[in-house]
């Protein structure tokens, strides 16, 4: 084999290799969850001091509600106290103020932060909040979080063992149904509670701090050495305090309703922010976990859980490399092992998702509901990918990255505005690097087509649909960011009449152009075997009987090996020799069967080779095209939100 | 914003018309090549095939090995072209020999064996054809470019 084809193979089946050790240990994890139990709970027997940490960063639509969640705490007055630490640039600092005055007039102790500078960003305002804060414990809480009023009274008694550190309650969702875009992201949310922290948990891994609605103890901050300056300083936190011996616990019984973000640009940026703070993470601590005497179960899925979003930038690379490995000619050779490589890590996702349905009860009574959310999940996660890999990217080459928080924009259930907000991030870069691979992905999977490279088609076609659907819902919250959103029925309409429309069409073009080639290969395999030369001339008339007279299906950069009108030339050029040949000469017949054979061998492949594009055309691309559009039209303006 | 996409997608698309035009300069004539070989293969007559082969020679480079890291003489196309050449002489000499005979057909199969082994050689020549360091340094010089162009605009504005 050339070295070219030996390195794209070993990088290829490398990558393959690697993916599926992220899904082990993801079943690892779904397995142990099932066993979670909730810790043992004890009564709070005394109140002890409380500081709430609120870092703020322009979030008029939100601090409101925000302090007057944690200013109704169910809790003795003096034993807690709240501190904003507010780096807002915007009308968010003088709606504090106020809410703070009328606060303190109700007894209540709140302190109202203004630092000047943005240092350290969110880590850097929790470390200045610590300094001047005087709790045993450090309650922390995102804007867009509505803490219920018994939040302490139910997470505090989780401290009664010493060793406990942190205290993590899962994240609700208060616009789950906002957007097919806030549901996706609402079910994978669950499902990192539901099943990675679940099983982390009852496995007695390391868990991560989620960056809100959790409680440390002081002590365990400071042993651990504070908070650090990271783009992800709950996870930094989180491992700092592990390795120091701290013990976390996930409380899934206990959940704190918070805002999914709406629009994409600022996902994108939240996505960003969180792959590349786990790979600094990783980075800063990966060695130290490896080093450690920690258990080898503890170790695995530590290093898993700080390396996971790599797998994306191994996906995206693994999509590029597709037309390269399709074209070296390594599939003749290893076909099966290729395929079953390339197509198990989508099927195994898929079905761990399905799975995950028994774990989501609560949240999904209907299970087409669930199936859609898994389906749009899938979507928006594969969507993310290129995202995701420039951030994994980004932090491996340990280039800086400012913090950009996501804007909240006050939204709960279906309702609620965002579109003429000041905090809606304008501009996007990253979409046109998103269209760009998802164009290249259609390419990639066409090539698959019409080269019969068949099993590389579900991952190229889902990783350019994907790309488009994040991409689309970017450009259309970018164009019309003042226009109303909702689907027409028009669309309905249009996509009820195409779709059965198209099948149609593509049902009629494979009968009329593709079977007929069919059975014109079935003719010349049969003539292939067959000892009689009669009816090797019958079956070879049947074939040409079943080929167009001319032209050449290829359309684009045609060769004269798929052109019609000189594959029958040579099927008529073979007939007349076999039928001039005398069977009673038994050297020359048998030498003229098996050259015919020969030849026939290879116009069976030469058939084959055109086979694709005689059923999708230009013309059926196009058309197949529009369809998809708009389909992708309909999606995008349910996910517009 | 919307000026730095645009800019980018003019970028793509320039890049995606340098690349298709190599493709089609390059690579082209050897996959018209393999398709006339092709032919060649599936000809019922000897003077069919050795027209395939004449018109599969017009479109392979006269000398030169495309396969610049560890080559062989597996991929030269001097000896390819030596061979279709020699795979012609012999086609033509037996295109008197009676079509029905055992020596016809004998000869006509081990030429298309002959044929089908060239193919290969030149599918695996192929993506050395595409990949040559000319192009390899192209591309890359491609992609850096905006790198570049970013820390001259940047250098420059700091000099402002």
């Amino acid at each position: 084999m050339a070295f070219l084809q030996s390195i794209i193979t070993i990088v290829f089946l490398t990558i393959s290799a690697i993916l599926p050790l992220y899904l082990v240990a993801y079943i690892h994890l779904m397995i142990a969850s099932r066993r979670y139990t909730q810790p043992p709970l004890k009564t709070l027997l005394q109140y002890p001091t409380v500081s709430i940490h609120l870092p703020i960063f322009n979030e008029k639509h939100v601090v409101a509600r925000l302090l007057d969640a944690v200013c109704n705490f169910n809790y003795p007055l003096d034993r807690f106290e709240v501190i904003i630490i507010d780096d807002s640039v915007d009308e968010t600092s003088v709606m504090c103020e106020e809410l703070v005055q009328k606060y303190r007039a109700r007894g209540i102790n709140v302190v109202h932060i203004r630092r000047g500078d943005r240092k350290g960003f969110k880590a850097g305002a929790l470390q200045h909040a610590l300094q001047i804060s005087n709790g045993e414990f450090i309650a922390i809480f995102d804007a867009d979080f509505i803490p219920q009023p018994d939040f302490l009274k139910q997470i505090l008694p989780y401290f009664t063992d010493r060793k406990v550190g942190l205290v993590q309650a899962r994240w609700g969702h208060v616009n789950r149904d906002y957007s097919p875009l806030t549901a996706a992201q609402a079910l994978s949310l669950d499902l990192h509670f539901t099943i990675e922290q679940s099983g982390r948990s009852t496995l007695g891994c390391f868990l991560n701090f989620n960056g809100t609605a959790g409680v440390w103890r002081r002590e365990c901050i400071e042993d651990a050495g504070g908070w650090r300056d990271s783009l992800a300083e709950d996870l930094d936190l989180s491992y700092r305090a592990q390795l120091k011996g701290w013990r976390i616990v996930y409380v899934d019984a206990l959940a704190v309703p918070a805002e999914i973000p709406v629009q994409l640009k600022a996902v994108r940026k939240q996505q960003y922010r969180w792959a590349y703070g786990a790979i600094q993470t990783a980075l800063r601590y990966l060695s130290q976990i490896i080093l450690s005497r920690l258990p080898n179960s503890v170790r695995i899925h530590a290093i898993i859980h700080l390396t996971r979003h790599i797998p994306q930038l191994l996906l995206t690379t693994q999509v590029l490399m597709i037309p390269i490995v399709a074209g070296s000619g390594i599939m003749t050779r290893l076909d099966v092992m290729i395929a079953w490589m390339t197509l198990y890590p989508i099927l195994l996702t898929i079905s761990l998702l399905f799975a995950a349905k028994m774990f989501l009860k609560n949240t999904y009574n209907s299970f087409l509901k669930f199936v859609k959310d898994v389906i749009l999940l899938f979507l928006w996660g594969m969507g993310m990918s290129v995202n995701n890999s420039l951030a994994v990217i980004h932090a491996l080459l340990k280039k800086d990255l400012t913090f950009v928080r996501t804007p909240k924009f006050g939204i709960v259930g279906k309702k609620g505005d965002w579109r003429r907000s000041s905090y809606v991030l304008v501009g996007d870069t990253y979409i046109v690097l998103d269209l760009i691979i998802g164009i290249y992905s259609v390419y990639s999977s066409l090539y698959c087509f019409y080269t019969g490279a068949y099993s590389f088609i579900p991952l190229t076609a889902l990783y350019s649909v994907s790309l488009f659907y994040t991409s689309f819902i970017s450009i259309a919250q970018s164009i019309s960011q003042n226009k109303a959103t909702h689907s027409k029925p028009q669309t309905y309409i249009l996509v009820t009449f195409f779709t059965p429309f198209f099948i149609l069409i593509a049902l009629h073009s494979y009968s009329t152009t593709v079977y007929p080639l069919e059975i014109a290969i079935a003719s010349l395999e049969r003539a292939s075997s067959s000892i009689d030369s009669a009816y090797m001339i019958t079956q070879l008339d049947n074939a040409i009987a079943n080929l167009p007279t001319q032209g050449n299906p290829v359309w684009f950069l045609p060769t004269a090996g798929t052109d019609y009108q000189l594959i029958r030339h040579d099927l008529l050029s073979l007939k007349s020799r076999l039928a001039k040949t005398d069977e009673t000469n038994y050297v020359a017949y048998h030498a003229a069967v098996e050259d015919a054979r020969y030849a026939l061998k290879e116009v069976i492949s030469q058939l084959r080779r055109l086979q694709p594009y005689a059923w999708v055309s230009s013309g059926n691309l196009v058309a197949s095209l529009i369809l998809a559009f708009s389909l992708f039209y309909r999606l995008v303006r349910e996910s517009y939100g | 914003m919307a000026r730095r996409n645009l800019l980018m997608l003019v970028y793509f698309i320039v890049g995606i018309a340098i690349a298709t035009a190599a493709y089609i300069q390059d690579v082209y004539p050897i996959e018209r090549a393999i398709g006339f070989l092709s032919r060649a293969q599936s000809a019922g007559y000897s003077d069919d095939m050795a027209r395939y082969a004449v018109e599969a020679l017009l479109l392979i480079p006269r000398e030169g090995n495309p396969v610049w890291l560890f080559p062989t003489i597996r991929t030269d196309f001097s000896l390819i072209r030596n061979d279709i050449s020699s795979i012609i002489d012999r086609l033509r000499s037996i295109s008197n020999v009676p079509h029905e005979s055992a020596a016809y057909a004998q000869t006509l199969n081990d030429l298309r064996g002959k044929i089908a082994v060239l193919t290969n050689q030149l599918y695996e020549a192929m993506p050395y054809v595409i990949f040559k360091p000319i192009n390899i340094v192209a591309a890359l010089a491609y992609l850096i470019s905006p790198f570049i162009v970013r820390k001259i605009i940047n250098s420059a504005k700091r000099k402002k």
